[in-house]
């Protein structure tokens, strides 16, 4: 690896793993889908890093999804890890419950909003979603406003959903 | 002027707003109070997906956990690896030991040759059947697992890790005093922290976070220096809000500034060494909203 690219790995794997990790639900894969970027970057060393390593990890979520979608199951369908939580078990109940209703909101947003909404959650600047998107900076605060009413809403629905069924 | 569309709110709370429209912005706010109704709703989703997010990142695995479970792979690993290459071997061996064992007398009969005398390190007990020798390494495995020595003393050594790092979290020795880092208290540590820095940021005293020596300067403002030198006093890292650019570093003794250009006025990323830890506090204008104050706390890396 080489300097630079090992500045780039100190800098961002720890965001990179755990925006991969928010949207995969998988640890394991999460770095591994890291990995993988800074493969490439070391092969292809980025001029603007940061959107640039962003965008290669978006797009091989979205690579990946395409090629679940093809074998019949949906990128959803990862396994959850069990996380190991340190309290007692109704805590534990309780936090499984609303990491299960997150997931279950997150998916339920368009691709494009999601995708926005992550970045933007690692501390991402307009600019720099713009460039790992594509889209024009200008449509970043509208694509934000919606995925972030859209994800509150989709939660508190289900939320409703399940005092509605208990 | 027409009212303020979601797009725009949403951009001001994320300080994406430029000087010369955050005037405009703020006059039309302060005239409007459909606007300001939608400002404040649109601070509540953005706090929530925030909040939503953060509740799926993992919580740190207990240090017992992470101790107890490498031997277990080893030790269920081990049999598929050498078990080929071993068969001919172990056939050979077991037909020299029965031949032996035939010979002996009948007290040492009794006693099981693979219990009384272990095996080397990358051999099985040649006189059990391959079979039968699986499961063993099994149980083996289980007992590494589940055995109550070996949690126990996993877990002493987790809690007098996160012990020493609460410790040293709870009060601030000084910098030679600080433990070396190990996985699981620096995740502990880096939670107190941030803890301690949004209390900071939102005003209320945190004395935990402050070194007590080497914090004052003798005479003078800080120094305005290059980013190089600040790395350097720190140790070779620095924290800094991820999406806001430095407007300048300064250097106060062993406490380096980071200051940023907010919409409210200078923001600034107060950070010292403290043996392994990078310790920080925010500090922000008084009147800067505090979901900012908390965003910028996130953003920090």
């Amino acid at each position: 690896m080489t300097e630079f690219v090992a500045g780039l790995y100190a800098q961002y794997r720890e965001s990179l793993i755990r925006m991969l990790y928010r949207r995969t639900g998988n640890r394991d894969r999460a770095e591994e889908l890291t990995q993988e970027v800074f493969a490439r970057a070391v092969a292809a060393p980025p001029r603007n890093p940061r959107p640039w390593l962003f965008a290669v990890a978006l797009n091989l979520l979205r690579e990946e999804g395409r090629r679940a979608t093809r074998q019949g199951r949906h990128l959803e369908l990862y396994r959850n890890e069990q996380p190991q939580w340190a309290d007692g078990p109704d805590e534990d109940l309780l936090r499984d419950e609303r990491v299960a209703k997150v997931r279950s909101a997150l998916s339920i947003l368009s691709d494009r909003d999601r995708e926005v909404l992550l970045l933007q959650a690692e501390g991402m600047n307009y600019d720099d979603i713009a460039q790992a998107t594509g889209l024009a900076k200008g449509a970043i605060g509208t694509t934000l406003a919606r995925a972030r009413r859209r994800l509150v809403e989709a939660y508190r629905s289900g939320e409703g959903h399940q005092h509605a069924a208990s | 002027m027409p009212h303020l569309d979601e797009g725009i709110l949403h951009g001001l709370l994320d300080g994406e707003v430029g000087s010369p429209e955050i005037g405009r912005i703020e006059g039309h706010l302060a005239e409007c109070e459909a606007c300001q109704a939608r400002l404040a709703g649109a601070r509540q989703f953005r706090a929530a997906a925030f909040s939503m997010l953060e509740s799926l990142d993992e919580v740190p695995v207990p240090m017992a956990m992470i101790v107890a479970e490498s031997p277990i792979k080893y030790a269920a690993a081990t049999p598929k690896r050498t078990m080929r290459w071993l068969a001919p071997i172990g056939l050979a061996a077991a037909v020299m030991l029965a031949l032996v064992i035939r010979n002996r007398p009948a007290v040492e009969q009794e006693t099981p040759l693979a219990e009384s005398t272990p095996a080397p390190r990358g051999t099985n007990p040649p006189a059990m059947p391959l079979a039968s020798r699986l499961p063993r390494r099994a149980t083996a495995a289980t007992e590494a697992r589940t055995s109550p020595q070996t949690l126990a003393d996993a877990a002493k050594r987790a809690e007098r890790e996160v012990g020493t790092t609460a410790q040293l979290s709870a009060s601030p020795a000084p910098a030679e005093a600080a433990p070396p880092p190990t996985v699981a208290p620096r995740v502990a540590l880096r939670q107190a922290l941030d803890a301690g820095a949004r209390s900071n940021a939102l005003g209320k005293t945190d004395k935990l976070l402050l070194p007590e020596s080497g914090f004052a300067v003798a005479g003078g403002k800080p120094a305005a220096v290059s980013a190089d030198r600040v790395i350097k006093t720190l140790g070779g890292s620095i924290r800094l809000v991820d999406g806001l650019t430095p407007e300048r570093y300064e250097l106060s003794g062993i406490v380096v500034r980071v200051i940023y250009r907010t919409a409210w006025g200078p923001l600034t990323l107060e950070q010292w060494r403290a043996g392994n830890v990078l310790a920080y506090r925010l500090l922000t204008e008084p009147g800067t909203p505090g979901d900012s104050v908390a965003a910028w706390n996130e953003r920090i890396r």
